[in-house]
């Protein structure tokens, strides 16, 4: 016999009680308190991020290139890491072409990993990505990974920014998930991101920083 | 794996902790902190108790469906492209590891935390073979670095301070300069791992939750160690007990709320990460294959028993350590299990036999502080009394059903005889009267060593006359007057 079915002969000889699933008014729990007006769902986002040190920016649809190339000045970033072919990508090169002052080489995420390993764990500064949603109620941003921007994009750089509209706003989890029926198709990897990477294992002192982003930078559209 | 070592000695580790001031201020101080960080995010009464319901309501329907679950969680996952493996005992899930690192061509497993890997004792077996197991996250790291074991499910590094933490990194990892700077010390740790999440081939994780419905596997984590390990190397393995899994993706978000709020009191955590495959085509990175393994390892033992069975809804947050006055005395090591506190007292007879834990079910005051946080409603003490009584019905007992290995491992016939006698005396009032007179007459006899009541305590002074004798002495005198 083998381990599966030992254990599952196990369980069925176990005396069965039937136990009825949670009623839609059971689960109103994790939606109704966490519902917001437009005004609180916009402040509630930005401050549960900006406690756990996410540095947000208002921008819009015009001006948040700019907004990236200032930043990426500032911070002197030796490169920005792109997602293959995203939306972005456009405004993001014209911005570039037309600064006249240095600002970091681009380069895209248009290989398998295993063609630049070491470029990107060790030569990679900053990454941009775009997200799938974000959420009101914990302070998130969904990330749903694609072969134009892999899971790593938002992992192993040490400054991962995204772009992030209002409209893309939900309430919370359970009905953004309910809406958009992820049930019907998860994908490989879906993440969510609430903060820079931290830890507070060391006598319960929180260091920001810790395997993941040091740094998590919000380009939030106010006009889309 | 119990048996690879000798048994653990409760009462000796528990009293010796209780007498080490250091323990005891690093453990109450933590446990201070987490109490306040969790009561921090239920300010709502209403909303708590509500969320609470609807965690135990999800737990308990999994489990009432559990066979079915599993099957449904396999067939999804190996449509999704995620291998399934089964294990009945640590051995077998073990053995299924080092295969498949062997299946990768590795002799390095980087591992995210996972306590189920610590409660098969993965890393001691792969040492055992040549092979080598490395935590990431930075409190197991920790523990690692000091030979040590996890002193609570949540911070596995909670009974150290930064000064031991400077010392360990100082003397253990080449080229360190001794800091007691956090940051620093976080960055010697990131630094020192992130060369390993480089090269590595295999990287090992738990599962907080298992979805039947779509053959996907949450983790939460606030390191990106997580992240790091199912994401970076080829092969991703995933170990979870079977009782992780839940029927539907809409369950997830509420014992996430649960979840992390109840551990460490974050609205959520940094990174809450959804696997539902390996990579597929045309995408750039992620692991090439995903294996989950389904450990048993006693969990079907307390599933076969009704009461038994609520010990599985947990979704180990460690809340009940948090709150525990016991935990924050002794500390978790003094328990000798991979679970401490009070989970760890009605999980771990399960997995390890009554006969090596039945000094576990009677560590306890029966508060009910862990009953009353639990975010899954198990009535921790009501199991704590049920083990207690598993433990002294002997295996032979007639319509007494064997539910529990180890059952009657404190059974004693001179105990019951006692208290079979102790029932005589109390039933029949000749010997009732027999009994006080020679208790209150024959008192200067009583030895001045009890047992176990007089290792801290005085011993008992039986007063010179009953209440009854009292009472009637005072009624001759006074009447019936108060």
């Amino acid at each position: 016999m083998t381990a599966k079915t030992r254990i599952l002969s196990r369980l069925r000889a176990a005396p069965s009680q039937q136990k009825a699933a949670p009623s839609a008014e059971d689960y109103a729990v994790a939606q109704q308190p966490w519902r917001f007006d437009s005004t609180e769902r916009t402040s509630r986002f930005k401050d549960l991020l900006t406690a756990v040190q996410t540095e947000i920016h208002d921008c819009t649809s015009e001006t948040w290139p700019q907004t990236l190339a200032e930043l990426a000045a500032q911070k002197g970033w030796r490169n920005l890491l792109l997602p293959e072919n995203s939306p972005l990508n456009n405004a993001i090169e014209q911005t570039w072409q037309n600064s006249v002052s240095a600002l970091p080489p681009l380069q895209h995420y248009d290989q398998a990993i295993e063609a630049w390993r070491e470029a990107l764990f060790f030569d990679t500064d900053a990454a941009i990505t775009g997200c799938h949603a974000a959420i009101a109620a914990t302070g998130s941003i969904v990330l749903w990974p694609s072969p134009s921007e892999p899971r790593l994009m938002s992992l192993v750089p040490p400054t991962h920014i995204v772009v992030v509209k209002q409209s893309q706003l939900a309430d919370n989890l359970l009905d953004l998930m309910q809406q958009q029926q992820w049930q019907q198709g998860m994908p490989t990897n879906l993440v969510l991101v609430s903060g820079p990477s931290k830890t507070s294992d060391i006598q319960r002192v929180t260091a920001y920083g810790a395997h993941g982003p040091k740094a998590l930078i919000v380009l939030f559209l106010t006009d889309c | 794996m119990s048996h690879s070592h000798p048994l653990h000695d409760f009462r000796a580790a528990s009293s010796h902790a209780a007498q080490d001031p250091t323990q005891r201020h690093n453990t109450r101080a933590a446990m201070d902190f987490l109490m306040q960080r969790r009561a921090a995010q239920f300010p709502d009464a209403d909303e708590l108790s509500r969320l609470r319901d609807l965690g135990q309501r999800i737990r308990q329907r999994a489990l009432s469906r559990l066979p079915l679950l599993l099957e449904q969680l396999e067939a999804r996952c190996v449509a999704n492209g995620i291998q399934v493996h089964w294990a009945d005992t640590p051995a077998e899930a073990c053995e299924i590891v080092a295969g498949l690192m062997r299946q990768a061509n590795s002799q390095e497993i980087i591992k995210g935390k996972s306590m189920v890997s610590e409660e098969i004792e993965l890393n001691h077996f792969l040492e055992a073979q040549g092979m080598t197991a490395l935590e990431s996250d930075m409190g197991e790291f920790i523990v690692q670095l000091a030979h040590e074991k996890p002193s609570h499910i949540i911070m596995p590094a909670i009974h150290k301070t930064k000064v031991d933490i400077a010392h360990l990194f100082h003397d253990e990892l080449p080229r360190t300069p001794y800091t007691e700077d956090v940051d620093e010390l976080i960055q010697i740790g990131r630094h020192a791992l992130r060369q390993r999440f480089f090269t590595a081939k295999v990287g090992l994780s738990g599962v907080n939750v298992a979805v039947a419905e779509t053959g996907t596997l949450v983790l939460v984590e606030n390191e990106g160690n997580g992240r790091l390990t199912t994401s970076a190397p080829e092969m991703h393995i995933a170990i979870t007990g079977i009782e992780k899994v839940v029927e539907k993706l809409e369950d997830v978000p509420p014992i996430l709320s649960l979840l992390t709020r109840s551990a460490t009191g974050q609205p959520i955590t940094t990174y809450v990460n959804m696997i539902s495959s390996p990579r597929k085509a045309g995408e750039k990175d992620g692991p090439q294959q995903v294996h989950l393994v389904l450990l048993d390892n006693g969990r079907s033992q307390a599933y076969a028993d009704l009461q038994l069975r609520e010990t599985l809804q947990c979704i180990r947050c460690g809340a009940c350590m948090n709150h525990c006055p016991v935990y924050t005395r002794i500390g978790g090591h003094a328990y000798g299990t991979t679970y401490p506190g009070p989970i760890g007292k009605i999980i771990s007879p399960h997995l390890l036999g009554l006969d090596d834990t039945k000094d576990l079910p009677s560590a306890s005051t029966l508060c009910g502080a862990c009953s009353e946080v639990c975010p899954v409603r198990i009535p921790i003490p009501e199991l704590l009394l049920r083990l207690r009584q598993e433990s002294v019905t002997p295996e032979n007992e007639p319509n007494h059903p064997h539910t529990v290995r180890g059952q009657g491992a404190k059974y004693r016939a001179t105990e019951k005889w006692l208290w079979r006698s102790w029932a005589r005396i109390y039933s029949q009032p000749v010997l009732y009267r027999a009994s006080r007179f020679a208790a209150t007459r024959l008192r200067g006899l009583l030895p001045h060593d009890v047992g176990a009541w007089t290792i801290a305590r005085a011993k008992p002074q039986p007063a010179a006359k009953s209440l009854h004798e009292l009472v009637a002495e005072y009624q001759a005198t006074q009447g019936n007057q108060p």
